[in-house]
């Protein structure tokens, strides 16, 4: 296993966690550091604030899994001392062959039958007390009730009557749908009552509460859609005998499912030996889910389909759980599961390796780009209409050349199709039509550009927002 | 499909979404639409399925109206999604494209987030963290540029100008468009840096917002612009205006932007200013004047002021009692501060044979006042004042003394200087607490010499002194003396000579007690080392790091400033053995330095 200083610092959950464990590298705090005979696990004794130095070790029995131990009582996996172990390996320092650990060998071993009978019991029917999903079900469907009735209130009530004292007064309410385990649809209901309270929780000026209108309407539409649709789907699911949740419309995950690997593996939706290229990263704050939000922007070099890893760190539990970061290598993954979803589906890897970027791999993507806007217009339009669709989709498309027409940024194709370019009501990620105007021209014609979609309800008209250039050297990244 | 009547249902659905769902039932204006909705329905199914929907929202009851307006309105956002428009008709023109010639686009989230949060928020410790970005060349990155110019506006000016001076001048005259689109004359002071910026950047195209920021801006954003004028003879008349506004920085300013301007009305103005009662206002514009007419008046009214100050003796007053002459002298001659040119080096020449009766006048100010004002003008002006200046240094207080010494360095050769000058220093060193005049002359010229080395080796705040061009003597004399301070910061004049007293005063100062005055000589000493490539320098840097170790309560950062600047090769070997050994906030620092150092070797 390669292990250099960048393995090390994506291996830590938090950028001080890699500062602290390269300190400890660097002052030496390792008093004895070793690796097993067949090289799989590196394990050394670091002095930490205990009587007795810490045993720490990294495990690549499965290299695309590590696993990482120490005997410190963090609650951080890998701990800072895990993560020294690592930039003790990426710095050159001598690792002496010696003898596995007894504690380290049974905890490998247990680890090993665990994994095992994981196996085995994935390979396995799981057994599904059917009598608690059907009381869930249920559940849900009376959840289903409840929003429909705050709908109705909602509606009755009028956008122009909304402020930031209803909206909460709403979200209090919306709470209840969490009893009902409809996390998703209590987080779409947010999504509308979020929109009329600015970063303080305040009310919207007025020039503010005129530009959400369009949308709020357009919310409207989505949550009765989410009612409809969560009705059918949960009726449907209880008439079923084995209660199997919808693996073919992202309904599931609307209504809050959160899905096991298993459960994707199960319905298939699993890929073998994919390569994956970030195109672009960025974290947002989503009031509406109480969360932040890092999302990946990936293209899959086997299939070209754009996807997205999305890491939700509730603010409640922000120190615990692991910052993701910009990727600039190429993902390599045995197995790539897929969440139910059309266009940008979300995806998601259990482990992986990486290797640097090759001029053949930005050739390969460049070739999945869309070159005809007239078809993929159509496309895009066609799952836009959807209520519940995901109205930003993003795909890489070729641009033959990049101009204005009246003070407007546009792209356009080798036919001759344009397509206008915007930032507006895409606001998580930073602006990023300006930057073409820093960019060199030759970057501005025949380029691959990575683009979100966005129907301008007010404008009535279909616009991109630029996120990345995919140039024959570099992935040229334009947001955050 | 009829787009328009399509836009029509949704413009009164969305009517009544605002207005609430109760006031739906029957709405005439959208029951209105419903004829010509069954008629395009008789064609589309589409066109059929939204009359029927619209019409039962128009024939809901209160009850059922909600959920007729839900239908409707998703039935009518679904169409319209699929009717965008998605080109644009018209002539084409490419992207004015400004290359800033930056692509690095490759620096990670977790750098990036921190550093967009502090150019963009609000809170304390992000001025380190954008220096510190600065430092390490983050703002090549194209992301970056925006929010660089956002933090124009920061409340915390520190931050505003920082990015004004530091960081966007990296970008050259193409960020100049961008400037113009966020420029607002009548913003606050965000837009007066923006437009001192495009001045800079580009005086030329930023002409048009100088004269809108005159037309529109408020006090400061005049002043700004006042200061980008004076290039173009249209400026005059405005200027010549401007010297009569009432704030006192906008006449300062438009006399400044004038004495550029090298025409008759514009020397007229500034003629009059040295008559006037503005005169102090008007220094920085007389003293950069390149008019002869100008400086022929301020000649002219500094002489006749001098004679008058010396000839009218009786007029003279009593120490303690204002004098509006001495005063006024003394402003006219602080006009003349920085020029060498030959008349004004003549009527210096003749001042400074009027010393004797200058040093009587009493008053506030007083002839002691004019003779610092002479010694400044003299110091700061042609080799001739120059010499003049050092050959008159006994005739001249202790306080003057900088002046004088750093004028004979700049004219004189050497040892000359040192001739001269040295005695000075004997007599300090070998002074009590109570100093004569020749002793207190040498504790200035201690000081001048013992300028914080920072200064000189670092940031050459000191330029203007000449170091270079001092006699080893000095250092010698130092040692003999044991001028301590002036050892570390005479060091570079002879390596050789200051290596063993540098070894000597390190061992002095690592083995007193750890206060922070010891601390404060051992930073020195030890750049005074890094100066002369001391071949014990990084021994002494660790043994440094060893005592700082063992006093927590300091403040060791300093420290760091040698380690950066320790020749890799030798230093990190050693200062790995030490890391071990180190424990709290020390070890952490000087592990930062030692990655940075490793950094550098690679």
């Amino acid at each position: 296993m390669e292990v250099d200083e960048g393995f090390a610092v994506r291996a830590a959950l938090k950028s001080d966690a890699a500062k602290n464990g390269r300190a400890l590298a660097l002052k030496k705090s390792f008093l004895e550091l070793h690796i097993s005979d067949d090289g799989t696990l590196l394990f050394g004794f670091c002095q930490g604030s205990g009587k007795t130095p810490y045993l720490c070790s990294a495990d690549f029995a499965t290299p695309e899994k590590p696993v990482y131990r120490c005997s410190c009582p963090s609650r951080q996996f890998p701990c800072k001392h895990t993560v020294g172990l690592l930039f003790c390996k990426a710095m050159g320092y001598s690792f002496t062959t010696a003898e596995v650990p007894e504690e380290l060998a049974l905890k490998r071993e247990k680890a090993k039958a665990t994994e095992e009978k994981k196996k085995e019991a994935s390979d396995q029917p799981r057994k599904v007390n059917k009598n608690a999903l059907a009381k869930k079900i249920k559940a849900q469907l009376n959840g289903i009730d409840l929003l429909e009735k705050l709908l109705n209130d909602v509606v009755r009530l009028g956008i122009g009557n909304m402020n930031a004292k209803t909206a909460r007064e709403i979200e209090e309410q919306a709470k209840q749908l969490g009893d009902f385990y409809l996390t998703g649809a209590q987080a779409a209901l947010r999504s509308y009552t979020r929109l009329f309270k600015d970063g303080q929780g305040d009310d919207l000026s007025a020039a503010s509460r005129e530009s959400i209108f369009s949308d709020a309407f357009d919310q409207l539409g989505r949550l009765y859609s989410l009612v409809g649709k969560g009705r059918s789907y949960l009726q449907a699911r209880l008439q079923d005998s084995e209660l199997a949740p919808d693996t073919e419309t992202a309904i599931a995950a609307w209504l809050g499912h959160a899905w096991q690997l298993r459960e994707l593996k199960a319905a298939g939706l699993v890929e073998c030996d994919v390569e994956l290229i970030q195109l672009s990263f960025h974290s947002h704050d989503d009031d509406a889910r109480q969360e932040v939000v890092e999302t990946g922007i990936w293209m899959n070099l086997t299939s070209g389909a754009i996807q997205l890893t999305q890491n939700y760190r509730p603010y409640r539990s922000l120190k615990h759980v692991k910052t993701e970061d910009s990727f600039f290598e190429i993902a390599q993954i045995k197995e790539l599961y897929r969440y139910p979803g059309d266009w940008n589906s979300r995806i998601r890897w259990d482990g992986m390796t990486s290797r640097p970027i090759e001029a053949a791999d930005l050739k390969k993507a460049t070739r999945f780009a869309k070159r005809d806007y007239t078809s993929l217009i159509k496309e895009i339009k066609g799952h836009i209409k959807v209520p519940l669709a995901d109205k930003h989709p993003i795909c890489a498309l070729h641009v033959a050349r990049a101009g204005k027409v009246a003070e407007e940024l546009v792209f356009e194709d080798a036919s001759g199709n344009r397509l206008v370019l915007s930032d507006k009501g895409m606001s998580d990620e930073p602006r990023s039509c300006h930057l073409l105007q820093l960019l060199p021209p030759r970057l501005l014609q025949d380029q691959i550009f990575v683009v979100r979609f966005r129907h301008d309800l007010d404008a009535r008209r279909l616009q991109v927002k630029p996120l990345a250039i995919i140039s024959s050297k570099e992935v040229i990244r334009l947001t955050l | 499909m009829s787009i328009a009547l399509l836009n029509q249902v949704y413009d009164e659905s969305r009517r009544l979404a605002i207005a609430g769902s109760s006031v739906a039932s029957g709405d005439f204006r959208l029951k209105k639409l419903i004829p010509a909705l069954e008629q395009a329905g008789a064609k589309s199914a589409v066109f059929a399925k939204l009359a029927q929907t619209t019409k039962a929202l128009v024939e809901s009851t209160e009850s059922t109206a909600s959920t007729a307006l839900l239908e409707l309105g998703t039935f009518i956002n679904s169409i319209l999604y699929t009717q965008g428009e998605t080109g644009i008709e018209g002539e084409w023109k490419p992207i004015d494209s400004i290359d800033l010639g930056l692509s690095k686009t490759q620096t990670s989230a977790r750098l990036l987030k921190p550093l967009l949060e502090a150019l963009t928020n609000k809170g304390s410790g992000r001025f380190e963290i954008i220096r510190s970005a600065h430092q390490q060349g983050l703002f090549q990155d194209l992301r970056l540029v925006r929010p660089a110019l956002l933090a124009l506006d920061d409340s915390y000016s520190e931050i505003a100008d920082f990015v004004a001076d530091e960081i966007l001048p990296l970008y050259g005259p193409a960020l100049v468009p961008e400037l113009e689109a966020q420029f607002n004359p009548n913003g606050g002071r965000g837009h007066a840096r923006r437009l001192l910026l495009m001045h800079k950047l580009a005086p030329e195209l930023s002409r048009v917002h100088v004269r809108v920021a005159l037309d529109q801006g408020d006090a400061e954003m005049r002043v700004a612009a006042i200061e980008c004028l004076g290039n173009s003879p249209e400026d005059l008349p405005f200027l010549l205006d401007q010297r009569k506004a009432r704030a006192k920085e906008v006449r300062r300013a438009a006399m400044i932007s004038l004495s550029r301007m090298n025409v008759e009305s514009a020397e007229r103005a500034l003629i009059q200013e040295i008559d006037g009662k503005d005169l102090d206002l008007a220094r920085e514009a007389l003293r950069t004047s390149q008019s002869a007419a100008v400086l022929a008046t301020l000649l002219d009214r500094t002489r006749s002021q001098l004679n008058d100050l010396i000839t009218s003796k009786s007029k003279t007053k009593t120490k303690g009692t204002s004098d509006k002459r001495i005063e006024r002298f003394i402003q006219l001659l602080a006009c003349l501060k920085g020029r060498a040119d030959a008349q004004v080096e003549s009527l210096h020449l003749e001042i400074l044979k009027e010393i004797d009766p200058i040093r009587s006048l009493k008053g506030i100010p007083s002839g002691d006042d004019i003779l610092h004002t002479l010694a400044t003008n003299l110091a700061s002006g042609s080799p001739v004042m120059k010499q003049a200046l050092g050959k008159a240094h006994s005739a001249f207080g202790p306080a003057e003394m900088t002046s004088i010494f750093d004028a004979a360095n700049e004219v004189w050769k050497p040892d000359a200087v040192f001739k001269e000058f040295s005695p000075y220093l004997v007599a300090f060193a070998k002074s009590g607490k109570k100093k004569g005049p020749d002793a207190q002359r040498g504790e200035a010229i201690a000081t001048a010499l013992s300028n914080s080395p920072s200064n000189r080796f670092l940031s050459h705040r000191h330029a203007s002194f000449n170091f270079d061009n001092l006699s080893k003597k000095w250092l010698e004399l130092s040692i003999q003396l044991e001028l301590d301070d002036l050892i570390t910061n005479l060091a570079t004049l002879d390596k050789k000579l200051a290596q063993s007293a540098l070894q000597n005063l390190f061992a002095k100062k690592i083995e007193a007690k750890t206060n922070s005055q010891d601390f404060w000589y051992l930073d020195r000493v030890l750049e005074s080392m890094v100066a002369v490539e001391h071949p014990a320098l990084v021994d002494s840097v660790i043994e440094a790091i060893k005592k700082l170790s063992t006093s927590p309560s300091h403040n060791g950062t300093w420290i760091l400033r040698h380690v950066a600047l320790l020749p890799p090769q030798e230093a990190l070997p050693k200062l790995e053995a030490l890391l071990p050994t180190l424990s709290g906030k020390i070890a952490n620092s000087v592990i930062e330095s030692v990655i940075a150092l490793k950094q550098t070797r690679s």
